[in-house]
């Protein structure tokens, strides 16, 4: 992941200018393309299938929906999420590096961690007070799994090289979690966490269909119900644009983080 | 040991005379190091056979073999990072159950934390030997070492941001810092160009001469000249398994002027003995039935 990110770096030199904006022309390719199949084409339905005019239209209007569900979306996404990091990294630490602890707790990781998460929603809704702490829970147990397997991993990968260094300086056991363990895995935690992002998003909308009365996933879900599909386009449109830049918030942090892997 | 003060090392690198070292060598001293009918194997292959060796302290040891002899097992060993499949190591009379910050390592080239800057990685080793200085102190230390091995102004740097030679340079520095009083080295300058190595090679002699504190180094190495330049004593290990074939006592003590050294032809006459021994060790091995094949053959 990194290394292909280091090789894209350095090789920005060729074309100055396109080099690096590529991926724009396909968007505006696709942009061109919806333009044409919906404005020259005869369609049918064009309701199901609104122009880009129309769509953008419908976003601008529905801007202030969409921004106060993007906040009660994170109001469920940011502490779901946050507590898997939490958790799942530490206790990933824990796991892969003191062995019994390993052998108690991978069987059942092993038979757990494969659960596709969304099978939790319809319990938790029914199980938890109120929907936003069952939300919370389903995206804590989506995003967990994957940052506590990456944690784990890394933590019982840690390259003997800094084993023996931590041994020759005379470190303790939590000094070596903290100082040599911890760093060590940190590449393999971002792994884990960008997966468990992807997840947590997932989970989070799937959540809001079932049950939400705000939010992203019920904003689309809604418009569905009432047809109204220019507003429902422009819902599908800006989570992903939200999606994305939350990736690449996490990203740029890792980017951070991580300028010594190479 | 521990609170060794870089300032006297300072002062003394500069005015470090040779007639203090050839007294501090000549001295009978305690044996620091002993290692006593020592087998180890990975898995089932032995890699050392029944090695014995008494280090003196303050002696600069050059453990000379070539790849696969176990040289760098042996160093793990001393270390404590490895335990014998039988065989006792002790230091200064106490067995070595494991790593401690009594015995320094410099490895090939990995002996920095890759996430930490120089700084940071000094700190480390300097919080270790003294514990609760403050970190304008801490700072002041690393950077006094970081100077002492030539890395002026490169405490904010990382370990990818600088050169094999200055990573190397940057371990010495680091193991000084530690105090250790032995100092075990697992070929530090075999990943470095020829002009570097020179260069560390002289830089840990002088460190070596400089030090008020005498340090027990002992120093792997495949390369001969380097073992005859730097070790008061040479060990020459053979291959399959490991063991001591010679014992070499170096005598050209204290004066070590490279070019004069390098030229002289009592040097080149022991390197060419010590090189002869090598031969005969593998030839040994081709009579006992092993086959070298020619480069991409198949056996």
């Amino acid at each position: 992941m990194t290394e292909s990110q280091h090789n894209s770096g350095s090789q920005k030199k060729g074309i100055r200018g396109i080099k690096g904006f590529e991926g724009i022309f396909l968007f505006l390719a696709l942009g061109l393309c919806w333009q044409f199949t919906t404005t020259m084409l005869p369609i049918q339905h064009s309701a199901l299938y609104p122009t880009p005019a129309v769509t953008f239209k419908a976003l601008l209007d529905s801007m202030p929906e969409l921004l106060k569900g993007t906040w009660s979306s994170f109001l469920i996404l940011i502490p779901g999420y946050l507590l898997a990091v939490l958790f799942g990294s530490v206790w990933g630490i824990i796991a892969g590096s003191i062995k019994w602890i390993h052998r108690v707790f991978d069987p059942f990781a092993k038979v757990a961690a494969p659960i596709p998460p969304t099978v939790y929603v319809p319990y938790a809704i029914a199980l938890m007070p109120t929907f936003r702490i069952s939300a919370i829970m389903v995206v804590f147990i989506g995003a967990f799994w994957p940052v506590f397997v990456n944690a784990a991993a890394g933590a019982a990968s840690v390259p003997l090289r800094y084993r023996d260094n931590a041994g020759i300086l005379g470190f303790g056991r939590f000094e070596y979690m903290r100082r040599v363990v911890f760093p060590a895995a940190l590449p393999n935690i971002f792994s884990g966490m960008a997966v468990g992002l992807a997840l947590a998003f997932i989970l989070l909308t799937v959540a809001e269909l079932f049950g939400a009365n705000q939010g992203l996933g019920r904003f689309v879900q809604y418009y569905a119900d009432y047809a109204d599909y220019p507003r429902m386009v422009a819902g599908i449109l800006y989570t992903g644009m939200v999606t994305f830049a939350t990736m690449a918030l996490l990203d740029f942090v890792k980017r951070r983080l991580l300028f010594w892997v190479r | 040991m521990q609170g060794i003060n870089p300032h006297s090392e300072n002062s003394s690198l500069v005015n470090g005379s040779k007639g203090n070292v050839e007294n501090k060598r000549s001295d009978k001293k305690s044996i620091a190091l002993s290692v006593e009918h020592v087998s180890f194997a990975y898995d089932a292959a032995l890699v050392l056979k029944d090695i014995n060796l008494t280090i003196q302290e303050g002696e600069f040891i050059a453990v000379l073999g070539p790849s696969g002899c176990g040289k760098t097992s042996l160093l793990r060993l001393l270390a404590g990072l490895e335990k014998p499949v039988s065989g006792k190591l002790l230091h200064q009379g106490n067995p070595i159950t494991g790593p401690n910050i009594e015995r320094g390592v410099v490895f090939q080239d990995y002996s920095l934390f890759p996430w930490l800057n120089l700084q940071d990685n000094m700190e480390i080793a300097i919080n270790k030997a003294r514990k609760g200085l403050a970190r304008a102190e801490r700072n002041q230390i690393a950077e006094e070492y970081l100077n002492l091995v030539g890395l002026q102004g490169m405490a904010f740097k990382h370990p990818y941001e600088i050169s094999g030679g200055m990573r190397q340079r940057a371990a010495i520095a680091r193991s000084l810092a530690l105090g250790s009083p032995v100092l075990l080295m697992d070929e530090p300058f075999g990943a470095l160009d020829p002009v570097n190595r020179v260069r560390l090679q002289d830089l840990l002699l002088q460190l070596c001469r400089s030090t008020t504190t005498s340090r027990t180094i002992v120093f792997v190495t495949h390369d001969v000249e380097e073992a005859l330049y730097l070790g008061d004593r040479v060990i020459v290990l053979g291959t399959t398994p490991g063991r001591v074939i010679a014992e070499i006592k170096v005598p050209f003590d204290g004066q070590r002027q490279r070019y004069d050294l390098f030229h002289s032809i009592e040097f080149r006459k022991l390197a060419e003995q010590i090189s002869a021994l090598y031969h005969d060790d593998i030839e040994r091995q081709l009579e006992a039935g092993f086959v070298v094949s020619g480069e991409g053959e198949l056996i």
